[in-house]
């Protein structure tokens, strides 16, 4: 038993060991207080949101519909398989090898080097693939896979309507045309949400910072007709074999409203395949001649001569003039397309026979002030404002100008010294259909978000350019031409207003001797004008002609475009 | 009871008991059960349970057999503990004094076994494996054999510690365990041993000057044990002294450890709610890093009620060391006192970074079989003491 000394040496040095107790416990409260009750926001916040990082969630882009709801371009999602070999040991490979040769449908071998590279983090296994290969390697779950979602851009008709759409490059930018131009619209935004990975690297979602869904991409609807669009291209394609044509453009357009119907050109692409082209044909393939090449019109230009000289009256529908088969023009002499003299000509007769002293007559009339004057009110020299990327405003010399001289007016005036872009060819004739009215042309009728229509373009007037009086007077004079002049695009039943052209090809030494560019632009029925068509092909071998080569195609399309519409004839043929 | 007395009878030889008390009444010492010590220690258990359960068993597949999920098991070993806890507070530690010589040998048996069969987890040998279920921490049983071992050898009174013997044949009878442990290595069961000793040494009554004859020679032999330390002992000082000295990023979960609980506040993030543990941002959370879990999840307040319930525990075995006359049973309490305390300290030191990290659990708090049913037992035999305290009085009142 403890003695009386033993009890006092212990409660002395229990006394001690208890300071002891106290010592270390209030250390610890101390420390404790300190990291817990001291405000410590850079403890907190790295807890949080120093681990969390924003993922994107990607937005789809907005699909492009015909005017009828048929897709033309679209978005699917597909997945790209990668794997971190390291992570997988040598007993997994093994066994994981035969089932992901058979999901990816690849080579097993192949499959066992891909995972043989150790020290990887890295290796692709496949990309592009479906929705349904992705679904299966979410079910394997595991850790050593990464499944990457990506949009693909698909186009049903392949090359349908190319040039108009432009493609979406590999990085999701839009390229060229309408991608390029609705690029904004078309992409949407991506969203994101915060997550914090843990030590496994998985992702937590957590509620700081926010979860914000993606805004798809808007869906165009487009004022262009798949049907139409189709025939445009169908027309062209036998034409440039036809006619051995190395390119051309047939544009249709809605002249009422300014809306357009067909936009078709050749050569073209298909925009799913894009990298393909773009190395076999060159960055070219892409450019959208109908708006960003410009051409001399030639005398699919007349028109608009008449038009100007009946608007200013210095000529009447029914005056006439004395053909020599040449005029002189601020000094310079400029003959008939056939170097022969016509005598005392009207006005139909000369668009019929396409008389460039005629227009020239028209322009000296008028003089360089009026001619400029009127013909700019065309929208020549000007962009016509169409919603899609790369417009050309064309070439035209004005006095004022240092290179302009007075010989210009007589060139001008038939459609030689003047470059303008197809589409401001179409819509001057438009102008024309439509009494006299020019409208902004136009490609995207609506945008819808979310299933929800929430645009709605309204045909834009840009401004009234001559008289309906003598739109009118032009487009009789017009008909009557076709009618006697070029039957080859006279379409039995329909009264249809046109002009052919043949033009050369300028070059750096003066025109291109062998080649011609032949067009036909016109519209009807001149009753209640329905369509614009525009034909165009560049150095046909088979004919050089606007009138044999375009005319006849002209034709076909304005019969394409009637019968699809199912639109009366204007008269009974058999009484003609 | 009358077969722990039976027992008791039985394998005491009889000069053992010469010169000590009677036997106490067994219907009058449950009267003396000191119920604070077992709310305190039961309260603790279940503030382990809720806290491993929120930092484990929440990350679990649903089709987890039974046996597998921590807090199960855990409540099973508790269940077990509080068995042996009330065993041991059932028979007289009378008993163990002799006991306990015969149990020296099987335990540095046990040890060296481990050493040799033990599994070995992160390059220490600590564990015996029993089957695929269980397997056993033999430091932690080492650990009260020691503690009943040197209880009988510097028990002997003030008289005897005139003379260094029973002091040097302390430091002699601890050695071999002590070098089995190291070698595992597991520097933190062998710092426990040494504290136990060096505290029971204490209030043991040894000599200043024995005391100070020790500090002497191992302050010698520190420079030398520190390039006999294991390396990773050497770098987690390293790690602790130099923070920002830390290329291996071994520092990783001391500083998610001080982000849980900086992250706390008061009132902490709620259970099941603490984002780093429960997005394993911290390690090692239903073991050695609980507190931190227990200070994200429950706040300053939380980790507060948690050192007061080992306060009231210390606390409880400090009076009952105080008011048993027979030093014996005062030196095992003491012991006890001494394990329970010292490794309170080093754990939550570590997780509050005041102390290098060692791998030593939470007392009844952290999840583990071994350290919890001994942690248990050593407290049934303090429970043992204390109701055997005042044989005197009992024997009065009855």
């Amino acid at each position: 038993m403890a003695d009386q000394k033993d009890e006092f040496i212990f409660r002395g040095r229990i006394g001690w060991l208890s300071a002891l107790l106290l010592v270390f416990g209030g250390l610890l409260l101390v420390r404790l207080a300190i990291w817990q009750l001291v405000p410590r926001p850079d403890i907190r916040a790295y807890g949080l949101a120093g681990v969390s990082r924003p993922n994107i969630i990607p937005a789809a882009r907005g699909s492009i519909l015909d005017r009828n709801g048929h897709f033309i371009a679209a978005s699917t999602v597909e997945y790209r398989v990668s794997v971190s070999p390291r992570l997988l040991s040598a007993d997994a490979k093994e066994a994981l090898t035969p089932e992901l040769a058979s999901i990816l449908d690849k080579d097993p071998d192949h499959i066992e080097t891909l995972l043989a590279s150790s020290q990887s983090d890295y290796v692709v296994l496949g990309s592009g693939l479906s929705s349904e290969v992705g679904k299966r390697f979410e079910q394997l779950d595991l850790g050593a896979f990464n499944l990457e979602t990506a949009f693909r851009r698909i186009y049903p008709d392949k090359a349908l309507a190319a040039s108009v759409l432009g493609f979406v490059d590999h990085e999701g930018g839009g390229q060229y045309g309408l991608e390029r131009f609705y690029d904004l619209e078309l992409s949407g935004t991506p969203g994101q949400w915060h997550g914090i990975r843990d030590p496994w690297g998985k992702q937590i979602l957590v509620t700081l910072g926010g979860h914000q869904p993606a805004q798809d991409g808007a869906d165009l609807v487009l004022t262009i007709d798949r049907n139409i669009q189709h025939m445009a291209q169908q027309l062209l394609y036998d034409g440039l074999i036809r006619y051995r044509a190395q390119g051309g453009n047939i544009i249709v357009l809605d002249p009422r409203t300014g809306a357009v119907l067909a936009m078709a050109n050749v050569p073209t692409y298909e925009p799913g395949r894009y990298g393909a082209y773009a190395a076999s044909e060159g960055l070219e393939v892409f450019i959208n001649t109908a708006i960003s090449a410009i051409y001399e019109p030639g005398s699919t230009f007349k028109p608009m001569t008449i038009a100007a000289g009946l608007e200013a009256q210095v000529i009447t529908p029914n005056s006439t003039y004395d053909d020599r088969g040449e005029i002189i023009v601020g000094n310079r002499r400029i003959w008939n397309s056939d170097q022969a003299a016509h005598g005392p000509t009207n006005m139909t007769q000369l668009l019929a026979k396409s008389l460039n002293v005629g227009a020239a007559h028209v322009a000296n009339l008028l003089g360089p002030t009026r001619f400029y004057e009127l013909i700019r009110r065309f929208g020549f020299s000007e962009a016509t404002g169409v919603d899609l990327a790369m417009e050309e405003r064309g070439i035209m010399r004005v006095p004022g100008d240092p290179r302009w001289h007075m010989s210009d007016l007589g060139a001008n005036s038939y459609g030689q010294g003047i470059s303008v872009t197809p589409l401001q060819m179409a819509v001057a004739y438009a102008t024309l259909a439509n009494d006299g009215v020019m409208m902004r042309p136009y490609v995207v009728a609506e945008m819808w978000q979310d299933g929800e229509r929430v645009r709605v373009r309204k045909p834009v007037r840009v401004r009234r350019v001559i008289s309906a009086e003598t739109a009118r007077q032009v487009t009789e004079l017009m008909v009557d031409s076709v009618e006697t002049g070029m039957t080859k695009a006279v379409l039995p039943g329909y009264r249809l207003a046109g002009k052919s052209g043949t033009s050369g090809i300028p070059t750096l030494d003066g025109y291109d001797r062998q080649d011609t560019i032949a067009s036909f632009v016109g519209y009807g029925p001149v009753e209640d004008p329905r369509f614009v068509i525009l034909v165009k092909f560049d150095r046909p071998r088979e004919g050089q002609w606007g009138l044999e080569v375009a005319a006849p195609e002209f034709r076909n399309m304005a019969e394409m475009l009637v019968n699809y519409w199912a639109i009366p004839p204007s008269y009974q043929t058999a009484q003609r | 009871m009358a077969a722990a007395q039976f027992l008791a009878a039985g394998l005491i030889p009889m000069q053992a008991m010469a010169g000590r008390r009677p036997m106490a009444n067994v219907r009058t010492i449950w009267r003396h059960f000191d119920l604070l010590h077992l709310l305190s220690m039961l309260l603790l258990v279940a503030i382990g349970l809720v806290m491993i359960y929120s930092s484990y068993d929440t990350a679990l597949p649903d089709n987890t057999p039974f046996l597998m999920r921590a807090a199960m098991r855990q409540a099973l070993f508790a269940l077990l503990g509080f068995g042996l806890y009330l065993f041991a507070a059932a028979i007289d530690y009378q008993v163990l004094d002799t006991l306990s010589i015969w149990l020296y040998a099987p335990v540095l048996v046990l040890l060296a076994i481990t050493l040799v069969l033990g599994r070995t987890d992160s390059g220490a040998s600590r564990w015996l494996t029993a089957n695929e279920y269980f397997d056993v921490q033999t430091s932690e049983l080492a650990k009260i054999v020691m503690i009943l071992l040197l209880a009988r050898y510097l028990g002997r009174g003030r008289e005897a510690l005139e003379s260094p013997r029973p002091f040097l044949l302390s430091i002699l009878m601890l050695l071999p365990p002590l070098a089995l442990i190291y070698i595992q290595p597991n520097f933190g069961q062998t710092a426990m041993l040494l504290a136990i000793w060096l505290g029971m040494a204490f209030l043991a009554g040894v000599r200043w000057r024995h005391l100070l004859l020790l500090v002497t020679m191992g302050l010698l032999i520190a420079p030398v044990a520190w390039f006999r330390f294991e390396s990773y002992m050497r770098g987690r000082i390293i790690m602790f002294l130099f923070p920002g000295q830390d290329p291996s990023g071994a520092s990783y979960n001391v500083n998610q450890a001080l982000i849980s609980i900086g992250s706390g506040g008061w009132l902490g993030k709620g259970i099941l709610r603490g984002t780093q543990s429960q997005l394993h941002f911290l390690r090692v959370r239903h073991t050695d890093f609980i507190f931190s879990v227990l200070a994200e999840e429950m706040g300053f307040l939380g980790a507060l009620l948690l050192l007061a319930l080992y306060a009231t525990l210390i606390m409880r075995l400090v009076r009952i060391a105080k008011t048993t006359p027979d030093t014996y049973g005062r030196l095992v309490v003491v012991g006890v006192a001494c394990m329970l305390f010292v490794q309170t300290v080093i754990n939550v030191g570590f997780n509050v970074s005041i102390l290098p990290v060692t791998g030593l659990p939470l007392p009844l708090v952290s999840y583990g079989g071994s350290s919890l049913v001994t942690m248990m037992l050593a407290l049934g035999l303090t429970q043992s003491v204390a109701m055997r305290s005042k044989p005197i009085e009992n024997d009065l009142l009855s």
